[in-house]
C-alpha cells in the first residue's frame, strides 16, 4: 500500500500530511475537545483532498484542509454533542484525565467559557485567535460573510466579557 | 488586542500545546485510486517491496504491492491498512482482490461499531493461496477469499 502510496501521491502530498496534520489536529480538538473524534476528522479530510488531487491551486491545499476540519468537526459535533460538553469523563476517547492538570485554572476557565459559546462563536474565536486568521480568511473557511465573521466575534467576546469578568 | 483576546490566545494556545500528535501512516482512498493505478503501481513493485523491507522502523510497514506467491507457509504483512470507511467487505493485497467471508457493515454502510474509519491497521495473513485472516490488537479477525479474476473492487468506497 505504501507503495502505491509512493507512486500515487508522491513526495508533495506526503509533505503535505506530515506539515499540515499537526496543526490540524489541534485545530479540530480545539473545536471539538475530544482527541480521538479530532483524529478522524483530520484523517477524512486529508482522505478527502487526496480525491480531489491535484488541485487547480496546490497552494490553496492548506486552505481545503482547513475548511475540511471545520465541516468535520461541526458533522463530528452533530453526531456527538454530548461528548463536546465535557473534556473529562470515563470515555475510552475522551482526553487525558491529565489534560486539565496540564493547564492552569485560567486557561480553564476560559476554555469552559467558550465550550458554552454558540457553535459559529467559537468556530469564530478559535480561528481567529489559534489559528490567527484574518476576518476575510475566516469567512471564507466558514462560507459565511465577512459582517457574520464581525457580528459573531463581538457577540462571543462580550459574552465572555460578561462572564470571565 | 484587548486583554479578554490575550487570554484568549494564551487558553487555546495552551490547550493546543497539550495535544501531542504521533506521527501517523498517510491514508489513502485506496479504492478509488487503485483501479486506474494499478499497473502503475505494479510497476515500482520491486523498489517498493526493497523499500519496505529495508524500513522496518517505519510507522507501519506495509504489504507488497504483489502477492506473495502463495505457499504453505503462511505469509504475514504486518502494519496492513484494512478500508473500513464502508464497512469490512473487501481488501486488496498486492494485485489480488479479497472479499470478507463474513462481512461486517456499520450502520450507514459505515465502519463497524469498534473499527477504525476510514482504516484498521493490523496484520494481514495469508495462509492459504486463496484466503487471507486480518487481525488486529482489538481482537478482531476477518477471513477473506480471493475473488478469481477480479481486476477491481466490486463497490467504490466513496
Amino acid at each position: 500500500m505504501y507503495q502505491e502510496k509512493g507512486v500515487i501521491l508522491g513526495t508533495d502530498l506526503a509533505e503535505l500530511f506530515r506539515t499540515h496534520r499537526p496543526g490540524l489536529v489541534r485545530l479540530a480538538v480545539l473545536l471539538l475537545g475530544d482527541r480521538g473524534l479530532a483524529e478522524d476528522v483530520v484523517q477524512d479530510a486529508f482522505v478527502a483532498l487526496f480525491r480531489r488531487w491535484p488541485l487547480d491551486d496546490p497552494a490553496g491545499a492548506g486552505g481545503y484542509l482547513r475548511v475540511s476540519v471545520v465541516n468535520g468537526a461541526r458533522s463530528a459535533h452533530r453526531r456527538a454533542a454530548l461528548r463536546l460538553r465535557h473534556r473529562t469523563g470515563d470515555r475510552d476517547d475522551a482526553p487525558p484525565a491529565d489534560t486539565g492538570a496540564l493547564l492552569g485554572e485560567e486557561h480553564r476557565e476560559v476554555l469552559a467559557a467558550v465550550q458554552r459559546l454558540p457553535r459559529r462563536q467559537r468556530e469564530v474565536l478559535v480561528l481567529r485567535y489559534w489559528s490567527g486568521l484574518s476576518e476575510a480568511e475566516i469567512a471564507e473557511t466558514l462560507g459565511v460573510s465577512r459582517g457574520t465573521v464581525k457580528t459573531c466575534a463581538s457577540r462571543a467576546l462580550a459574552k465572555l466579557e460578561g462572564e470571565l469578568r | 488586542m484587548t486583554d479578554l483576546e490575550n487570554r484568549l490566545r494564551r487558553a487555546f494556545h495552551a490547550l493546543a500545546d497539550t495535544v501531542d500528535v504521533e506521527p501517523a501512516p498517510l491514508p489513502v482512498p485506496r479504492r478509488r485510486l487503485a483501479v486506474p493505478l494499478a499497473a502503475a503501481a505494479a510497476t515500482v513493485l520491486v523498489a517498493g517491496t526493497i523499500a519496505v523491507l529495508a524500513s522496518r522502523s517505519e510507522p507501519a510497514p506495509a504489504p507488497p504491492a504483489t502477492p506473495p506467491t502463495p505457499t504453505a507457509t503462511p505469509v504475514t504483512l504486518p502494519g496492513f491498512a484494512l478500508l473500513t470507511h464502508c464497512g469490512v467487505d473487501e481488501a486488496r493485497i498486492g494485485t489480488r482482490y479479497y472479499e470478507a467471508v463474513t462481512p461486517l457493515i456499520g450502520p450507514a454502510h459505515s465502519a463497524p461499531p469498534g473499527w477504525d474509519n476510514p482504516y484498521q491497521h493490523g496484520t494481514m495473513t495469508l495462509d492459504s493461496p486463496d484466503s487471507a485472516v486480518f487481525r488486529d490488537d482489538r481482537g478482531h479477525e476477518v477471513r477473506f477469499r480471493v475473488r478469481d479474476g477480479a481486476t477491481a473492487f466490486k463497490q467504490l468506497c466513496e
